[in-house]
């Protein structure tokens, strides 16, 4: 993990939106009193299942949305503010370009958004590409782009100002597992640079994997807040034990066990509650006839938090 | 500034890709070259009937291309949502949207060069002349266009295309008739329309103030002070719309 510094880079307090949808103008709370903060140099992950929010938040950060109450900040900055944007990068989901533009215009552009004279942004564009691995077909039209392609230069793009916050809206969706991976460097390497991280995902071994802290939105609100090993304690979850033979026991075994799962080759699963006895269920497989195969304990995982919040209905 | 004129580039870049522009000014052309032939019918009249109808396609057409280009243009950008890259961006929304108005602006510029050019050389090789008149009522037609792409650009700032369109249409067409419409007032007897067609006749913006035909074809000379003084009824015009459009499109949630 990354050091995190006391210095708050977003903040965000009582956010409220409310979308009024359709003919009969019909109230949707898309986020609902959502609070929490980002500190410098962190890797932060919002993370949440489809409607949970944080598309909203994330545009509410960019300017893109404005609240109906609360506050949203960047630097100190109010987010409806441009200037709270100068050394931010974003990316947003599934990103959309000009698509009769060559990828170096493309930044071009966009480098002149940022108030970028044209030689810094010659010096600056082939590096991006190269970085997002796109450095042999920055001269090639958008168009002609796939989607995994496309992301890439939306990752560029975000990353064009060297800004000190890079905000990306599911950078890993449409990605094929090594786009992925490639993504899940990028941001650790950002991280390496002391650049600070904001990006929501689905992807909840990544998140894990890369993440200082996360939010977790359900339904408009923020459930929880903290750096994963708060969240997640690792406590054994249960324990698999894959077994060969030993049909004459099963139904013993079964007993033993919280679930049983009889697989195709002749194999049979089971899943031990962590306070039973691994050595009891060994012995009566043997005495059964059977041989183990495997034993794997289950710790407990950010998904599993994760699937019992969205479970819950509403916030406690 | 720099912003501005970036977006304001980009723009054009998208805007003289688009296919129906072309469609739009090869039937000006087409008009324009088509009025030869109808001029050669009339006696001794051919050069009067070419500039006549090659200024009316000019000018209509020239609308037609800034309604649609005004109707367009940010729609485009919310719809295919190049939007969000672009307002992510540290740039503020007035910003954005003077450069799309420059965009446009500049579009209708080099369509109108395209036209004027086309007429121009017609009436050369027609025995006309080309003089500074000429050259002043195709700058007012310019500014009538960019008058009427700000109308557009503020209906775009709240509605689909199609009811910008519509309103724009209308804006035009009372624009067109609005002397016809001031002539109607002292007909008109119950007093809600007739305060209602006042106010209609008191703001729309008086389109006839940027044709000057017939002064060319009978020769009668326009002063300097005329193209001026239209010049800067149109800015102010432009002004106001392109205010109201900003002051509405920094209000939008871009969902």
């Amino acid at each position: 993990m990354g050091s995190v510094s006391a210095e708050t880079v977003v903040e965000i307090s009582g956010l409220e939106k409310t979308f009024r949808i359709g003919f009969w103008r019909k109230q949707v709370a898309a986020v609902r009193h959502a609070s929490f903060s980002v500190q410098r140099g962190e890797i932060f992950g919002l993370i949440g299942p489809n409607g949970a929010g944080k598309t909203t938040t994330l545009k509410i950060l960019m300017g893109l949305i404005k609240p109906d109450a609360g506050s949203a900040t960047i630097f100190g900055i109010d987010a409806s503010q441009a200037a709270s944007r100068a050394k931010v990068g974003f990316l947003p989901e599934t990103p959309h370009f000009y698509d009769y533009l060559r990828a170096d215009e493309l930044l071009t552009y966009f480098a002149h958004l940022y108030g970028m004279d044209s030689k810094a942004a010659a010096r600056r564009i082939p590096e991006l590409l190269d970085r997002v691995g796109l450095g042999q077909v920055g001269d090639k039209q958008l168009r002609k782009f796939s989607k995994g392609m496309l992301q890439r230069v939306g990752l560029a793009q975000a990353l064009l100002p060297d800004a000190e916050l890079v905000i990306l809206d599911e950078p890993q969706s449409g990605l094929d597992p090594m786009g992925r991976r490639d993504v899940r460097q990028i941001i650790e390497s950002l991280r390496d640079e002391g650049k600070t991280v904001l990006f929501s995902s689905h992807i909840l071994p990544d998140v894990e994997q890369i993440c200082d802290r996360v939010a977790m939105m359900v339904g408009g609100t923020v459930r929880k807040v903290g750096r994963l090993d708060e969240l997640v304690d690792g406590s054994l979850r249960d324990v698999e034990v894959v077994v060969r033979g030993g049909e004459a026991g099963l139904a013993g075994l079964a007993a033993l066990a919280t679930r049983t799962t009889r697989e195709p080759l002749g194999t049979t699963r089971y899943l031990l509650a962590p306070e039973a006895s691994l050595d009891g269920f060994l012995q009566a497989v043997l005495t059964a006839g059977g041989s183990v195969l495997s034993v794997a304990p289950h710790r407990q995982r950010l998904e599993d938090i994760f699937l019992l919040e969205a479970a819950r209905k509403e916030a406690p | 500034m720099k912003t501005v004129a970036a977006i304001a580039l980009y723009s054009f870049r998208e805007a003289v890709r688009n296919k129906i522009l072309y469609s739009i000014l090869f039937f000006a052309i087409l008009l324009i070259l088509l009025s030869v032939v109808l001029g050669s019918a009339s006696v001794h009249q051919d050069s009067r009937f070419l500039l006549d109808i090659g200024l009316f396609s000019i000018n209509l057409f020239g609308d037609i291309i800034a309604i649609f280009l005004g109707i367009t243009s940010v729609f485009q950008e919310i719809e295919r949502k190049t939007l969000y890259n672009v307002l992510s961006k540290p740039i503020d929304r007035a910003t954005y949207f003077l450069g799309k108005f420059g965009g446009i602006a500049m579009t209708l510029a080099v369509q109108l060069l395209l036209m004027a050019a086309a007429l121009s050389a017609t009436l050369l090789l027609r025995g006309g002349s080309v003089d500074l008149q000429l050259l002043g009522a195709f700058w007012l037609t310019y500014v009538e266009s960019v008058m009427i792409a700000s109308f557009a650009l503020f209906c775009g700032s709240f509605s689909t295309p199609y009811v910008s369109g519509f309103i724009t249409l209308g804006v035009w067409l009372i624009g067109r008739l609005v002397q016809e419409l001031a002539a109607f007032l002292d007909k008109v007897e119950e007093p809600a329309s007739r305060h209602l067609l006042q106010g209609i006749v008191a703001l729309a913006p008086d389109l006839n103030f940027f044709t000057i035909t017939t002064q060319l074809t009978y020769g009668y000379p326009v002063g300097l002070a005329y193209f001026g003084a239209v010049t800067l009824y149109g800015l102010g015009y432009i002004v106001v719309a392109m205010g109201a459009a900003i002051f509405i499109f920094r209000r939008r949630d871009f969902i």
